[in-house]
């Protein structure tokens, strides 16, 4: 709802802006979301040159201009820009800007070493990769993004399909809410492959949000949030080209262009297609190491503002053929080869509006309407799984401002789900609809403290009514240091199939429970942020963090047992993953920076009766980045360190062992130079340098009918060294 | 991979006290006062003067609007600088030189 908000508070301030006409300049204040002035704001004509900043009262005067235009720009570090058309008949006298996460890549503040920004205002502890972070890496796709960053791993769900799965506190990224523009997305059947359905040059941003959420996004946020902001028509290049080529022979290219077709009206295109059929076969195995991809990808959004509205509206197709499997080498002379092949169309539409409410409030609507159309053809081997997904989801908030320092909001949001799978012929239906409704109260003390309480209430057809409370607390107690706490509960329907129908690439005998319960979980965690001054210019930034997720139910993946079958079945015991994170980063001379962080996971169920390690989990992680700029930015260097710390396999046949009971700590290194010119920049890079594999990712693979075969016993990475380079190319908005 | 962290952290070094050796009677320091007034300007310009012939370094202060650009003396001078400065859209004025 951030982004309904920004539409909203955009909308205010247009709306509310009154200034004194009288004489030879204009006055006015600047103040934040909650009311409190922004001392330092700049305030200046657009297409003028006169500018002014705001008092330490937020107040600023500023002088007319004849040439200028009727509008002005107000800018504040960490907030979003806003230009305000001057209506000389109001008498009120307020711009209100909204925190932004999007800083520029090159702007500075208080709380950015990096091109990572970790939010110093937001209650929920919220850490931004901007454009400049993505780019310190190929970042072909949302999954490729996060080679540099500790909080978030994302690894293969195993070695035959591709599928990946993205892990946030020690969890896998079912438990992770996933949005884009903070709409819920890839859920259920575009979970296991929807991390790659997002280009990355298409990103402007991407949010990670650790722990639970604010209630007004759902129930389903359990260990965290992944929030992409698309480019946007309105602050994007007018056209933007990205060509990327690798040694694995995977080719792809990116086409963006941003068009204003009037002062309200503006329009986006994107396109991608990726091509990446070429054969790899680095273990002898007689199995490709990732699936041949080709995908074309295509979205167009729509920006219109009026003074009383905002309004976007956007549509996405996306087409993927993904074929696995053994190698064509190995299926030569071989009358039954095992093939997998995953055929996926894929639509969404969406439309987002805020519309000023009342002016004395600051009273707002904002308004999400979504849907989303998923259809999946699989084979694995002789098994077939096809099935389609539709998703409505609506969202509807009202915002009030009691005084500065109250802030209420309430609404009421729908979602719809109706699944349909095909398993070996055999049809399956299964709808889903739940509407619900939230309120979320926000207090604020002296800059020094804010809470934010919210519980919401939604009727799920098997669980009848269930409620979900969630409290945020934040304390400053001093400029350079702040702590954040959060307490709260989360919910979710698991789809078994849709969302680990990568695990019929196995001979492992699939078990599901029936009456398996949603699942349900209690989260806390606590974190402390300081920023310590080593100097005029430099700071070095320290973060800890600790989080714990207790279940209260779960779906337990059982893997153990019996080497010869997945069993799905309801918690009965204990459930728990604990985190603990170190991060400092620090800028040593200028352009040269470092991020060392480490993390420790103990993430533990009760498999078959006994508290147990959940399997393939790594126990630790540690990272560090180099990145030096030269000053001119026109050169920059980034290496990415990580050690991944062991972990335990699932259970092997005890009379006939087939792999480890454990494996060990291994590490990843990837490098990447750029180089820019005035329009355009070149990369070259490498991921994996170390060329480290894990040995035998496929158990017998030497005979994929045979009751061992079995892919997903992956813990490591299952392709070698990649080098890679690519183009990126602009034509800038004229000003 | 301790080796690869060291050559990292040479190559820095080496990028950014290349400068120093490149001779100092040849180059020359000019900070103007900028009417820059938002982090959109201070990208603007860097993106654009940084790309001027003979600049070698450029170090931007958005909050006292002042940008310190280094140039070698055989490529560029002062009232180039100026120009591609009115280029942009800002009028400057020289506040410092020193060689």
């Amino acid at each position: 709802m951030r982004e309904i908000k920004r539409f909203i508070i955009s909308l205010l301030a247009t709306s509310h802006i009154v200034f004194v006409f009288g004489g030879a300049s204009i006055q006015g204040v600047v103040l934040d979301e909650h009311n409190q002035p922004l001392p330092g704001a700049e305030v200046y004509w657009m297409n003028g040159t006169e500018g002014t900043i705001t008092d330490n009262n937020g107040h600023f005067i500023l002088e007319k201009e004849e040439s200028s235009q009727n509008k002005i720009i107000v800018s504040y570090a960490g907030y979003e820009d806003d230009t305000v058309t001057i209506n000389p008949s109001i008498a009120t006298q307020k711009i209100k800007l909204t925190e932004s996460l999007q800083l520029d890549e090159i702007g500075v503040s208080a709380q950015k070493l990096t091109n990572v920004l970790n939010s110093r205002i937001a209650v929920v502890q919220t850490q931004q990769m901007n454009s400049g972070e993505l780019r310190r890496a190929a970042c072909c796709n949302l999954g490729e993004s996060f080679v540099n960053n500790p909080s978030v791993d994302v690894s293969y769900s195993d070695a035959a399909t591709g599928a990946k799965q993205i892990r946030l506190l020690g969890l896998s990224g079912s438990y992770v809410q996933m949005l884009t523009e903070k709409i819920p997305n890839f859920r259920g059947l575009a979970s296991p492959y929807g991390l790659n359905f997002i280009p990355g040059p298409w990103m402007e941003s991407i949010q990670v949000s650790k722990g639970i959420s604010s209630v007004t996004d759902g129930y389903e946020a359990l260990t965290g949030q992944i929030n992409v902001e698309y480019k946007k028509p309105i602050s994007s290049d007018k056209l933007t080209v990205n060509l990327f080529g690798s040694s694995a022979r995977r080719i792809e290219g990116n086409i963006d262009g941003a068009f204003k077709l009037n002062d309200n009206l503006s329009t986006m295109l994107f396109g991608h297609y990726e091509n990446d059929t070429k054969e790899h076969d680095m273990g002898g195995d007689g199995f490709l190491d990732q699936p041949k991809v080709q995908q074309v990808n295509l979205f167009n959004r729509w920006y219109y503002r009026t003074e009383k509205l905002i309004s976007q509206v956007g549509a996405k197709y996306i087409y993927e053929d993904r074929q696995s499997g053994q190698t064509e080498a190995a299926c030569r002379n071989n009358e039954n080869p095992y093939n997998i092949g995953i055929i996926t169309h894929r639509g969404e539409l969406f439309t987002k509006n805020g519309i000023l409410y009342d002016d004395d409030r600051n009273s707002s609507l904002g308004i999400i309407v979504a849907g989303s159309f998923h259809d999946q053809k699989a084979s694995f081997g002789r098994a077939e799984y096809n099935a389609r997904q539709g998703n409505l989801y609506t969202n509807i908030i009202y915002e009030t401002t009691i005084n500065k320092r109250h802030t209420l909001k309430g609404g009421g949001s729908f979602n719809g789900d109706w699944f349909n799978e095909s398993i070996e012929g055999i049809e399956y239906q299964n709808n889903e609809f739940v509407p619900g409704m939230f309120a979320e109260y926000s207090f604020k003390w002296h800059e020094k403290f804010v809470a934010m309480a919210g519980v919401r209430g939604d009727y799920h057809p098997t669980d009848k009514f269930f409620v979900t409370p969630r409290l945020h607390l934040k304390y400053d107690p001093c400029e350079w240091v702040y702590f954040r706490g959060s307490l709260g509960k989360g919910s979710r329907t698991t789809h078994i199939l849709g969302e680990n129908n990568y695990l019929m690439a196995s001979s492992r005998k699939i078990i599901i429970d029936d009456q398996l319960k949603r699942e349900e979980a209690w989260n806390y965690g606590v974190s402390a942020n300081a920023f310590i001054p080593t100097g005029k210019k430099r700071k070095i930034s320290v973060i800890t963090e600790w989080y714990y997720t207790h279940f209260i139910n779960q779906v337990i993946v059982d893997m153990d047992s019996d080497p010869h079958l997945v069993h799905f079945s309801n918690l009965d015991g204990r459930s728990y993953a604990s985190t603990f994170q170190a991060e400092i980063s620090y800028e040593f001379f200028r352009g040269f920076t470092m991020t060392a962080a480490h993390r420790i996971t103990d993430v533990k169920q009760t498999i078959n009766g006994r508290l147990r390690e959940k399997p393939l989990t790594s126990r630790f992680k540690t990272l560090l980045t180099l990145s030096y700029q030269t000053p001119l930015k026109k050169w920059q260097f980034d290496v990415t360190g990580q050690l991944n710390g062991g972990g335990r396999m699932p259970d092997p046949d005890p009379t006939q062992p087939l792999w480890e009971k454990e494996y060990k700590p291994f590490p990843m290194l990837s490098a990447q130079i750029t180089k820019r010119f005035k329009t355009w920049s070149i990369y070259i890079g490498s991921e994996n340098l170390l060329n480290f594999t894990q040995k035998n990712p496929i158990i017998e693979a030497n005979d994929p009918w045979g009751e061992n075969f079995d892919a997903s016993m992956v813990w490591g990475p299952v392709h070698g060294r990649k080098i890679y380079a690519g183009l990126r190319w602009r034509l800038k908005q004229k000003d | 991979m301790k080796r690869l962290f060291q050559a990292f952290a040479i190559v820095a070094l080496l990028f950014s006290a290349s400068d120093a050796f490149a001779g100092k009677n040849s180059k020359e320091t000019v900070t103007f006062q900028v009417p820059m007034k938002c982090h959109k300007c201070q990208a603007k310009i860097e993106e654009n003067i940084a790309f001027e012939k003979g600049v070698t370094d450029l170090q931007v202060n958005l909050e006292e609007k002042k940008v310190t650009v280094t140039y070698k003396k055989k490529a560029t001078d002062v009232e180039k600088l100026k120009a591609a400065f009115q280029k942009l859209g800002y009028e400057v004025v020289v506040e410092e030189k020193k060689d």
